[in-house]
Formats: structure tokens, sequence, C-alpha cells
């Protein structure tokens, strides 16, 4: 597969910013795939995607589209020659254009004739849902039709890439999972490679192809999200997407992806990490092991099974489906997501347990 | 300056033009103050301070000082005793015609103060006045019963003229107070007039304190009534003095030893009416006053309305009634009657006066093309403000807004001294009224200039360069049309400002170059009542319809494009 865009050692630094917001990023994307951009506010996402557009420049590294370099240290091709399709957070619609105009933008950059013109945007606007609006004034149509002009505008010039900063951020939480269903198999139709920036972990897991998580202008952890999700690499990342039980302890035996840890007033557990990750681990220092609440079994009798403990239930929090329950042995307290039906008395002891595969062991960082 | 750098980059081709533009704004503005100030300290020897000695040793212009200070703190003090309250009546009271009352004081601001003066000489003077003539005939008594020829009478202008500026900025303070505020007292048990006490004043404290800054200043500047009734009366004030320092032989050092003090006090002043309002986020765009609940005035409903009715009408209604009347009305003949509607008046100020067309045309010229090159000059500091983080788009920030602080006379005191002799010489031309239009209404088309690309999200840009298109192509296909609405308003600001602007005027033009105000002026004193009148409707009939018709043109296509 032909690689789209390629990053390499990208740096960008910001004045009156401390450290980079970008530093040293390396990133390709191949042809057709979609790939997703998370992290929390101000971990240089966005700024990634900016220096992808051309809206500003690297520092140091480069930037390749289509196997053409369009940016370096200090230059950079204008974003206007990159070809590229971006749909920004606030759909940046313009207000004095109809949505036909709007999306016939770029084609007449493109000097497309203007039949042509007219069978591509009646074509783009059927493929997004807006047939018929098209004499329509942004502000004739709802911030959801905004959206999709934003998206029919960017990808009915064909761009090389498509870059999406945020899109869904600003819709309610109906229309987000509707247009993210929708996104996704417009993008896989068309075959579109595609780069999409989000702080929403679900829209995150929903939509990526590979997922690269970010952190502090770096790249933590990339994969594919079911992967990112069951295996995190690193505390941050476990912490980041969902919710999870983190303990602190002791390395006390490694053997390949596997490895027990010696948790202090608890005893010892047993958990798999990422294989790279497993490589550096000793036995001596100190890991971090998280287990996520779902993948915790709550029993009135002690299961046979090899992480196993004995708690009292504090607090019992109806959620719908599922029940939250927060158990503590010894010092710990134990985050618990069971399935409503099982009903645990609180105060009462129960057996905490879960399968050795279901933790995962990450390094002291 | 490495930090700098990149920002630079991208804009690197632009970088020429940005620097020009720059300069540009500095030569207008600048150029002329440096001239004040040197010219104040340049005696027949070289430098010195004789000027400043010479004129403040002079009794007369002690004098006019004083008469400058006393006239603008009693108007600052009566402006507000009249704008304040309206503006709180019509902002935040359910007093019945608010909108009506709002409108006509905000109208009474459009007509220029020498024009309100001009009126109420035809009202108030002492014999002649209508109103004296009517008092005569109604009581029998050989003479009238009110001078406008005094300092009674020149405050009575000053007061007219200048309370609806400190109604605008009252209601302003009022209307962007945060609701909620008075929302929670009026929860804890306090009544209307408590909350109006205890919470709205001392919430618009700051406020206040600002409005009578502007009010004062506006008083210390102002040149209309004092050049209409002042000098007759003899009660001459700081800008009547320096006016009378250009009359011949010029004395422009002790014009400038004069105006750099105003200048410097209506600057520290201005400056502190910015840190009072700046920062303090106390008056502060916050809530929405819409929301606010509205102090129920009860029985007094009506007479408060009776009461803001009769002021704007004295100011007003009744001496634009004077002036339209006097301008339509065959003044020789005695009885009142609809055969002595005449449009005399008119040819005689469009055919028979040798200065009317030719001032009309000038004024025309001159305010159209300061307009449009206010706008472009403005539009352009704009954009390289909005868009280069550098310091030289700061120091452009500045200069474009510094001219706020600049009295128009002092200004034109600076242009008369730096232009009437090499390397260019524009004393003389209608360039020279053009460069004071333009530069002393440069901050007004930045604002509007600004204000409009703030509101244009940088993202609607930025779709439009990662589409294809080169910088100067969005600027051309997204910036300017969503920034006309605000470059219009600006333009017709700036054309209506010079049309209207008598004290620069005053002091730049020539027997070529007469404009609309210095010509009513010379009517004046050629005690031509009927050209006076007459040409001032033509001032105001012009300004309204460029007004009117430019903000309808606003309302409809550009500000609401989508409901063409």
């Amino acid at each position: 597969m032909a690689t789209k865009l390629q990053l390499t050692d990208l740096v960008k630094r910001f004045e009156r910013q401390s450290g980079a917001a970008v530093g040293g990023l390396t990133l390709a994307v191949d042809e057709g795939e979609m790939l997703v951009l998370l992290g929390p506010s101000g971990c240089g996402k966005t700024t990634t995607l900016q220096l992808i557009a051309g809206l500003i420049h690297p520092d140091s590294g480069s930037v390749v589209i289509d196997g053409k370099a369009v940016a370096g240290p200090g230059w950079g091709v204008a974003p206007e020659k990159r070809n590229l399709g971006m749909v920004f957070q606030s759909y940046a619609v313009w207000p004095h254009k109809t949505v036909a105009q709007n999306v016939a933008y770029g084609l007449h950059l493109r000097h497309v004739a203007g039949a042509e013109i007219k069978r591509k945007v009646a074509r783009v606007l059927d493929m997004v849902k807006l047939g018929g609006l098209e004499a329509r004034y942004p502000s004739e149509i709802s911030g959801g039709q905004q959206q999709r002009v934003a998206l029919a505008r960017a990808i009915v010039v064909n761009p090389s890439l498509l870059l999406l900063d945020e899109p869904l951020s600003n819709l309610d939480a109906t229309l987000r999972e509707q247009m993210r269903t929708e996104l996704k198999s417009l993008q896989r139709d068309l075959g579109l490679a595609s780069v999409y920036v989000t702080h929403d972990q679900a829209e995150a897991m929903t939509l990526a192809d590979r997922l690269v998580v970010m952190h502090d202008g770096a790249i933590v952890q990339e994969g594919k999200p079911e992967d990112v999700f069951s295996r995190p690499a690193s505390r941050f990342v476990a912490g980041f997407l969902g919710t999870t039980n983190l303990l602190h302890g002791r390395l006390s035996t490694v053997r390949g992806t596997r490895a027990r840890l010696e948790i202090p007033n608890l005893g010892v557990l047993e958990g798999c990490a990422v294989a790279d990750v497993a490589a550096d681990f000793r036995p001596g220092t100190n890991a971090w092991l998280s287990v996520r609440p779902v993948a915790l079994a709550l029993s009135a009798a002690r299961p046979a099974c090899a992480n196993v403990f004995e708690g009292r239930v504090r607090t019992r929090t109806f959620l719908g489906d599922i029940t939250e329950y927060t158990v503590s042995t010894g010092e710990f307290c134990w985050r618990v997501h069971a399935i409503s039906s099982q009903r645990v008395a609180l105060d009462d002891t129960a057996w905490i347990s879960f399968s050795s595969d279901a933790a995962t062991i990450m390094p002291d960082r | 300056m490495q930090r700098g750098a990149g920002r630079w980059r991208s804009v690197s081709t632009q970088t020429p033009v940005f620097a020009g533009v720059a300069l540009v704004v500095a030569v207008l503005v600048l150029l002329p103050l440096y001239h004040v100030a040197a010219s104040s300290v340049t005696g027949p020897h070289g430098l010195s301070l004789d000027n400043y000695a010479n004129v403040f040793r002079t009794p007369r212009f002690v004098a006019a000082v004083g008469n400058s200070l006393l006239l603008a703190v009693l108007s600052s003090f009566t402006s507000m005793l009249l704008g304040a309250p309206i503006a709180w009546l019509v902002s935040r009271s359910d007093m019945p015609l608010r909108r009506t009352t709002r409108v006509l004081v905000l109208a009474s601001f459009a007509v220029p103060a020498f024009v309100n003066a001009l009126s109420w000489v035809l009202l108030a003077g002492p014999n002649a006045g209508a109103l004296n003539k009517a008092w005569m005939a109604v009581t029998g008594s050989d003479h009238g019963f009110i001078d406008i020829f005094s300092m009674t009478g020149l405050l009575l202008v000053y007061t007219a003229t200048i309370y609806p500026l400190a109604f605008i900025f009252m209601h302003n303070a009022f209307e962007s107070m945060d609701a909620r505020m008075e929302h929670a007292a009026r929860l804890l048990g306090a009544g209307g007039a408590r909350v109006a006490l205890t919470i709205t004043l001392p919430l618009a404290r700051p406020a206040i304190l600002a409005a009578f800054i502007i009010t004062f200043l506006e008083g210390l500047t102002s040149y209309g009534a004092p050049a209409v009734i002042g000098v007759p009366a003899r009660v001459y004030v700081i800008t009547t003095q320096i006016w009378s320092l250009f009359q011949y032989p010029p004395q422009i050092a002790l014009a400038a030893a004069l105006s750099l003090p105003l200048l410097i006090v209506t600057t520290a002043l201005l400056a502190a009416q910015r840190l009072l309002l700046g920062r303090r986020g106390f008056t502060t765009i916050h809530g929405k006053a819409g929301l606010a609940p509205r102090t129920e005035l009860g029985a007094w409903r009506w007479p408060a309305v009776v009461l803001c009715l009769m002021i704007v009408f004295v100011t007003f209604v009744l001496p634009n009634a004077m002036l339209v009347f006097e301008a339509f009305y065959a003044r020789n003949y005695g009885a009142l009657s609809l055969r002595n509607v005449t449009l005399e008046h008119f040819r005689y100020v469009l055919v028979d006066y040798i200065d009317g067309a030719p001032s009309i045309r000038n004024s025309l010229f001159t305010a159209t093309i300061a307009a449009t090159l206010a706008v472009l000059l403005a539009f352009t500091s704009a954009v390289i403000v909005a868009h280069v983080k550098s310091r030289v788009a700061s120091i452009l920030n500045f200069l474009c807004l510094l001219p706020l602080v600049i009295p128009s006379m002092v200004f034109a005191v600076g242009l008369v001294a730096a232009y009437s002799r090499g390397p260019f010489v524009l004393y003389g031309t209608l360039w020279i009224m053009i460069l004071a239009f333009l530069t002393l209404n440069l901050p007004y088309a930045f604002m509007s200039s600004s204000t409009a690309l703030a509101s244009v999200h940088r993202e609607l840009e930025s779709a439009a360069r990662t589409l294809g298109a080169p910088l100067l192509r969005v600027l051309r296909d997204i910036t300017m049309p969503l920034v006309a609405g605000g470059l219009l308003t600006g333009w017709i600001v700036v054309f209506a400002n010079s049309l209207r602007e008598l004290s620069a005027a005053a002091l730049l033009f020539t027997s070529r170059t007469t404009v609309i105000a210095t010509a009513i002026m010379d009517l004046d004193y050629a005690s031509n009542w009927g050209g006076v009148a007459a040409m001032s409707v033509i001032l105001l009939a012009i300004n309204a319809i460029v007004i009117t018709g430019g903000y309808r043109f606003v309302g409809r296509n550009l500000l609401d494009p989508h409901r063409r």
C-alpha cells in the first residue's frame, strides 16, 4: 500500500510556551487509512494537523504528502498548493455563500467546467444527504447540516488527504453518534486517507483504523484501537482511555510478555505487557498494573483463579446496564463494574478476581 | 527576534507592504504632532521656551484658559445631569417611549455643535431671536428675556451638544451590565429603587467617571459654540484664541505653545479614562441587559417621560425646527403666512453666493476621498494587526488609535506647520483638508475594520486556503465580503464626520478651498441668516441621506447577506 503522508521528526515550538508543542513526531498514513490522533487538549494534536495542512511550518523535521516533500525546517509549501480537504471544528462554512457555492468553491479554484461543477456538487450533496438545500445560506440550516456542508466541501475536490479537526465536537450527543457512523462509511467508500483529531475516546475508537495517542507533543502509543485499549503501553494511556484500576508495585518475575508484580500490603498480581515494553522489564524495578473495572469479577465464594482478593463493598452506584461498586482490600479501593442483575449488598464481604490476560503491566513512568 | 521569525516567514512576501503601511500611518499621525511640539519651542534664535512664556503671561490667553476650564467643568456636570438619568430611564426602567427618546437623543448628536449654536442665535439672539421677539410681543417688554451671547448662553449650547455623549456612554454602561447582579439583589429582597442605588449605580461608577472625563474633554476642545457665540459675546476660549492666532499676521509658534498643553491634557485624561474602563471588568460586556428586570417606575412613569421629551424638545427639536423654518421662510415679511414659504435662501446659497456651490463640491470631494482613503488604510492596518504578531503590528495598532486623543484644532495647527513649507506644500489645497479629515477619523475606520475582521473566524480563511486559494484570493473571496458591512460603516462615519468638521477646516481653508462648514461661518459673519439656515439644512440633509441610506444598505445586504 502506498504511503499518502509521512511525517518525520516533526518539531514545532511556539512563542511564550516552554517545551515544544510538537516534539519529534514520526508518523505515516497509508492509502485509504483513517488515522485518529487522540489526546487531551494541549497534547499537540491540532498543531500536528496544522503542520500537515501547511497553516504553520515546522521548526525541524519534514512533511511528505504523496511522495512530495511539502515542508521542512522553517519552510513549507503554501496550504493552497497541497491539494487537501480539511474539516474544521467551527465548520468554517462561509456565511456569505450558499450551500452550493460553498461546496463549489474548491472546484472553481481548480478551473473545473461549469456543468461538471454542477454535477459534482449535486453528487456530493446527495452523498452527505443535503440534496435540495443547494440554495440555502448557512444561517438557514442546522448545525449538523453545516457540518455536512463542510465535509462535502472538503471531499468534493478529491483531495490527497482529508484532515478533520474535532469536526463533531460542536454537535449534540445523538447527532454526534449518527455522524460518526456516516463519516466512517463515507470515508471507507471513498477510500480517502484521513487524519482525524479528537479528544473524545469513544469517537476515536469507533473511527480509527489506527489510533495514535498523543501526550505532551509526542506519540505515546499507536496501534489498532482494540489493542491500545486492552494493552495500554503506559499509565497515561491506561488512564486516558476509559476508567481503570491502577496499582503500583515491584516486579518479581518476568517471563516473555507475562510478569508478576508485588504490591505492598496486597500480594502478588500477574499480568501481561506489550511485547516491546516487556522487553525492558527487570525484576526488582517498579511498575504499574492496570485492570479495567469490567474485567473484575465479584463473587461471594473464593474462585479458583490467579488474582484473587477478599474485600468489603463500600459503595454501590447504579449506572443502568451496569452497577459500579467500590470494594476495599486493605488500603486499596477497587472500582468494579458488574452487570446490574448481579446484586451485591453494601458492607458485604466479596471476592474480587481477574484473569492475568485482562491485566496490563506498564513501566514506572 | 528568532521566535518572531516564524510568524513573519509565512507572510514574508508581504513584509514590504506592511512596513509601507506602517510608515504612511506614522507620517500621517506623527509628523503634524512633531511640528506642533517643534514650533512651540522654536524662537527667533533657535530653541527657547519664550512662546510658552508669552502665552502664559498674556492676560487674554490666561483668561481663555480659565474660560475653557470653567465651561468644560460646568458643561460636563450639566451634561451628566441630563445624560445619565435619561440613559438610566431608557436602558433600565419601564418608562414609556424609551425608543423614541433614545432615537431623538442620538439624532441630536448628529447635529454639529456650530449648527446648533447658530440655531440658538436664531432662537435667542438678544433682540432678533424668535423666542425674545415672542416674549416682547406677549409681555410688551422692550427687551428679550434671554441673551444667548453670554456665558449662560454658551453653557446652554455646550450642554445641548455634549449631553448626548454622556447619554451614549452611560447607556452603554447600563446596557452591558450583568443583569444577574441585579437579580441577586432582588432575590435577597431589595426593591427596584434600592437595587438602582445600591447595585446599579456603584457598578456604573467607573463608567460615570469615564463619562465625566469624556464630556469634560469635549467641552475643553469644543470650537463650534465658542466661535459662533463666544466670539461675539467676548467670551474667548483656548480654541478660539488658537484660531485668532492664525488671523493675519499668523503666529504659528504661539498657537503651537497654546496647543501642546491642550494635547497633553487630553492625552493624559483619555489614558486615565482607559485605565478606568479597561481591564476592570466592571462595566464591560458580560451579560444581556435584555434579561435585566426593568425597574418599575409606577406613578413616575409619565412624569419621567415628559421630562425626557422636554429636554429633547428644548435641545434638539426646537433649535432644528427654528433652523428649518429660517431656511424656508422669507424673513422680511411680517406676518406668519404660507405665502412667505420660499426657496430663495437656497437659490441664494446655491447660485448667487460665490462660495456656495464650490464649498459643497469641495466638501463632497474632501469627505469622499478622506473616507475612502481612511477605510483603505484602516482595513490594511487592521489586517496587519490581526494577522501579524510582531512589534510593527502593535505599533501600527497604537498609531491608528492615537488620533482619538488629538483635538482637531491642535492637529490642524500641526498640519499647517508641517505642510506650509517644503518638501510638501499642501497648505491652500484641498489635500491638507483631506489629510486632516482622514487622520482625525482614522481611529473610527480602524475600529470598525478591526471589529469586522475579528468577527471573521480564522478557520473561515483557513478553509479557503486548504481548498487551494492563495492568500490574496482568500482576502478577496472570503474576508472582504464578510467585512464589507463593517467597512461601509467606517466609511459613513468618516464621511459624516468630515462633512461636519469645523475646527480643523477653520484653520486650513483658504478662499479657494472653502467647505460647507466654513461657508456657513462666513455667512454667519455676514449676518445672512437665511443663508446660514439654508446651508446648514443642506449640510444636515447630505449627512442624513448618506447615513440612513448607507445603514439601510448595510442592514439589508451586507450584515445579513442570506436575506438578499
